[in-house]
């Protein structure tokens, strides 16, 4: 058996995004013409000090967990410091707090008493996920002018829900849809080829998802409306190995797509820029319009940290941080990133695949399936892939609630694969 | 299909296949990423609406624009702005051109772009290195032919006329000056272009290459290259000249010389005789020219020797058009910044022996461009070669010098070097005796030839083309003044002060 300290070897890949951060901010104090001061790197030692933290926290408590998780998504948070402290310099020390939040979230998910604890609750994740939709139609606010009301504003902070309510679907459908697979699988009636779902025991699924999606509707926020979908159909797949079930979801999501554009004024508008964002650049296409100029300017090696213009695209820190990644890092930086999903996709679908219960299969599949489906759909829609619809970049883009939320995601994932490593061992040693 | 209860190893199953349908959609986007950011990166970056392009101007000083001596006619100036262009003499603009954010390039400034914004002078590894280490690009330093002092001497020669000016020298085909009035001040052109454009004197008109004019007598310097070239005079000949003499329907007069009896060629030449340049033209297709040279005397004995209709006049015309060709009439002139080509007829006319006639003398439906004229009389000063003009001398960048012109280039020759010296004498007669007497310098030696060219309107354009010193010519020049008058009295004063400037700083 592998020594502790050969086992813990990838905690030595932390150093990494440290550095890459204290480089980041060193070269944006120098391409500003600032003086390089000790406080310059005062975010970077603060992240350095909770990455040693959260290292020492998970080697004590979760010893077998995946080593390389943390890792990449420290990589990414700190890409995502970097480019916040680029564009919004002002929001740079706030992300950063964020990330400290974050990463200590991510060790109090260890308070979880076992996985199958979160199984045990899975009725109470739903109602809570509904609680929280209504409480945000009642109560939501919009401090940023972004249109949409989509946040609880408590003093200094303004917390968005959907990224908690994205968590608790994840958990009730896992715990759900492990206690139904089987029937799911089995399937109900058929029509010719077609096995129709069994109506009576995917109608709560449907009524919950149903419910959060018609609130984000009434709240004109498609983003996460598009991300629910598209998870409920993953995690339905793996649930039940039916491409059936696929194939009618995004039929129904594209037919309720196509209906949408007709009825819907936001939504014809995100449909019509999509087709042709060019002859309409002045107006309604302008954002996506200049993400495509911030992309084509990096080109291969980027315009260098600082030396881009991507501040001509509205809402650049949020959404659209991958087109200033593009402009200033060039493609070898989009590409990065795009390749630190792929690899944190591969570690979260891996972790699914060791699992020792199909509730703990499913709930890591749905939580890789949140972070990678939520990654490709702004990227995708940046890139008019599809239609844009604003969500955040997980780790990368500036925003609280979307930071602590993926990292307690990183938590959930890391206790999983801990509890798996364990019960190997426990059954090799029994 | 047959249904049958999961196990873990089918979920497991379903798990991968989940996780690589998700990879496979990232490899999408990772295509898509490299479709903006490489494909399509060229074209977005030259994308007029791309705000970078505007910015980019602002942001990167272009190189400086100098004249031969290295005083700056341009500069990027610092602004809160970012860099505006300045420009040190406004009635350079038709020189150089100028850049605006608004209206784009035009002249030099359009030609040189890449060099003067620092795009152009890398090789590719230095466009790698600059790309990776951010080394902001190097604009070249244009250096031109131009002489400030002389612009100077040449746009205060024009005075208050609107015209051109055009001054090369002859060995190198580098231009001196070329000056056009009227002008306007690039330095504030977005908001006043929309009153230029609808000025009625046309100042964003750049006369000196773009303005045809009839060219007057000046064009008796092509029939008599023609005429000496073909071998077709006797100089010791002497020709009366004291009546009009009827072509057609068409009188063409002597009364430019008449107060000389018995003219020589040369002094027909220097004394501008419509009559005998007008009846060459008619003559030059004749290969015996012994029984035809009574013509230009005054008493033409006998009937025409040419058929009205027949091929004589065709004979005649492609002779005048194959040297006034040779001299750039009807073709491009290679040069820096376009040049409008000049004509001999309407390219729909038929050549009949009056205008034939017309056409010998000057006038005709010729147009002629101020540079077109002024290389008429650099190729005479330049032994009959044609010298190709230019205007940009060198790109400078640190240390580093690129020649853009190799001088002393010509690109069609108009005659043999002894004709060519026949004409430089004939020129220096029209200077010394004759209408182009206000050429002259004290101590040196001048050619030129005067005309003025009838309008239409009653007034006449005043012309003088030249060149000093007749032995070893340093400057040619051509001079137009719109509505002036007569060539002698305006254009020909005018030429003789820039030619005087010249020969003071010019060697």
């Amino acid at each position: 058996m592998a020594t502790h300290a050969q086992r813990r070897a990838p905690d030595l890949l932390l150093l990494f995004p440290v550095a890459l951060l204290a480089t980041g901010l060193v070269l944006l104090a120098l391409a500003r013409r600032q003086v390089v001061e000790w406080e310059t790197l005062t975010g970077a030692g603060l992240f350095a000090a909770a990455l040693a933290g959260a290292a020492v926290w998970v080697n004590w408590r979760l010893p077998r967990a995946d080593a390389f998780l943390l890792p990449i998504a420290a990589t990414l948070a700190a890409v995502g410091q970097m480019m916040t402290s680029r564009l919004e310099p002002s929001l740079g020390p706030r992300q950063a707090t964020w990330v400290l939040i974050g990463l200590g979230a991510m060790t109090l998910v260890d308070l979880v008493p076992t996985v199958d604890w979160l199984r045990r609750y899975r009725y109470t994740w739903a109602t809570l996920a509904i609680l929280l939709q209504v409480l945000t139609l009642v109560f939501g606010k919009d401090p940023n002018g972004s249109g949409a009301a989509l946040w609880f504003v408590i003093g200094p902070v303004s917390v968005q829900p959907m990224e908690v309510v994205k968590l608790l679907l994840v958990l009730f459908l896992a715990g759900y849809l492990e206690e139904y697979r089987e029937l799911l699988s089995i399937g109900g009636r058929r029509v010719g080829r077609l096995h129709l779902p069994p109506l009576p025991y995917l109608a709560p699924i449907l009524v919950m998802v149903g419910a959060a999606l018609l609130l984000f509707w009434l709240q004109k926020d498609l983003g996460p409306a598009l991300l629910f979908s598209t998870v409920l159909l993953a995690m339905l797949y793996v649930a039940s190995g039916r491409g059936s079930y696929v194939v009618l979801g995004l039929a129904l999501l594209i037919l309720g797509g196509a209906l949408a554009d007709h009825v819907f004024a936001h939504v014809h508008t995100r449909v019509a820029i999509w087709l042709d964002p060019w002859s309409n650049r002045e107006t309604i296409g302008y954002q996506l319009v200049q993400a495509l100029y911030a992309f084509a300017s990096g080109g291969v090696f980027g315009a260098g940290l600082d030396m881009g213009s991507p501040r001509y695209i509205p809402a650049v820190h949020t959404d659209f941080v991958i087109a200033a990644i593009g402009e200033e890092l060039g493609l070898a930086g989009s590409l990065a990133v795009v390749s630190l999903f792929v690899l944190l996709v591969q570690r979260g679908f891996v972790i699914a695949l060791n699992a020792r219960s199909g509730f703990a299969a499913l709930m890591a599949s749905g939580l890789t399936s949140v972070v990678a489906l939520q990654a490709l759909i702004i990227l995708a829609g940046t890139l008019e892939l599809i239609p844009l619809t604003g969500i955040t970049l997980p780790f990368v883009s500036y925003g609280g609630s979307s930071v602590v939320a993926n990292f307690v995601i990183i938590g959930l994932l890391l206790r999983i694969s801990d509890e798996s490593a364990r019960d190997d061992a426990q059954r090799s040693a029994g | 299909m047959k249904a049958r209860v999961m196990t873990l190893s089918d979920l497991r199953a379903n798990v991968r296949r989940t996780g690589l349908a998700l990879l496979v959609c990232f490899g999408i986007v990772a295509l898509a990423l490299g479709y903006w950011q490489v494909w399509r990166a060229a074209d977005l970056a030259a994308d007029p609406a791309n705000p970078r392009i505007a910015n980019e101007r602002l942001m990167l000083p272009r190189g400086r624009i100098l004249d031969r001596n290295g005083q700056v006619l341009a500069e990027s100036q610092s602004t809160p702005r970012g860099f505006e262009r300045h420009y040190a003499d406004p009635s350079l603009v038709h020189t150089i051109g100028f850049h605006s954010d608004r209206f784009g390039d035009t002249n030099l400034e359009a030609v040189y772009a890449a060099e003067l914004s620092g795009q152009r002078s890398l090789s590719p590894f230095d466009r790698l290195a600059q790309q990776l280490f951010h080394h902001t690009p190097r604009p070249d330093d244009l250096v031109l032919t131009i002489d400030k002092r002389i612009h100077d001497a040449a746009i205060g020669a024009l005075g208050k006329s609107d015209g051109a000016i055009v001054a090369i020298d002859p060995r190198s085909g580098a231009v001196l000056a070329m000056a056009s009035r009227p002008f306007f001040d690039p330095n504030a052109p977005d908001a006043e272009m929309a009153r230029l454009q609808s000025d009625p004197t046309q100042p964003l008109f750049n006369r000196a290459l773009q303005a045809l004019y009839v060219p007057g007598s000046t064009f008796k310097t092509v029939t008599a290259t023609a005429a000496l070239d073909r071998n077709m005079v006797d100089l010791t000949q002497r020709f009366m000249c004291t009546t009009a003499v009827k072509i057609g329907s068409y009188s063409v007069d002597c009364r430019n010389s008449q107060h000389i009896p018995r003219l020589t060629y040369e002094q027909a030449y220097a004394w501008s005789s419509n009559r005998v340049f007008g009846l060459t033209g008619l003559l030059l297709g004749f290969p015996n020219l012994a029984p035809i040279n009574p013509w230009l005397d005054d008493k033409p004995p006998g009937p025409y020797p040419w058929n009205e209709n027949g091929a004589s006049i065709r004979a005649s015309a492609d002779v005048l058009e194959d040297y006034a060709r040779r001299f750039g009439f009807g073709r491009g002139i290679p040069f820096d910044v376009p040049v409008t080509t000049s004509q001999i007829k309407n390219p729909d006319t038929q050549w009949t022996p009056e205008l034939l006639v017309q056409t010998a003398f000057g006038q005709g439906e010729l147009q002629a461009t101020p540079m077109q004229m002024a290389l008429v009389a650099a190729t005479v000063a330049n032994g009959g070669r044609v010298p190709t003009p230019y205007l940009a001398a060198e790109l400078r960048n640190g240390s580093a010098t690129r020649q853009l012109h190799e001088p002393g280039q010509f690109y069609s020759i108009a005659s043999s070097s002894e004709v060519a010296s026949t004409m430089v004498s004939f020129m220096v007669e029209g200077v010394d005796n004759g209408y182009a007497a206000k050429a002259a310098i004290s101590g040196i030696k001048v050619g030129g030839k005067t005309g003025t060219a009838e309008v239409g309107d009653g007034t006449s354009h005043s012309w003088f083309i030249g060149f000093a010193p007749a032995d070893a010519p340093r400057i040619a020049v051509a001079v137009i003044m719109e509505h002036q008058g007569s060539g002698s009295d305006f254009a020909t004063p005018a030429a003789q002060q820039v030619m005087r400037a010249a020969l003071a700083v010019y060697k």
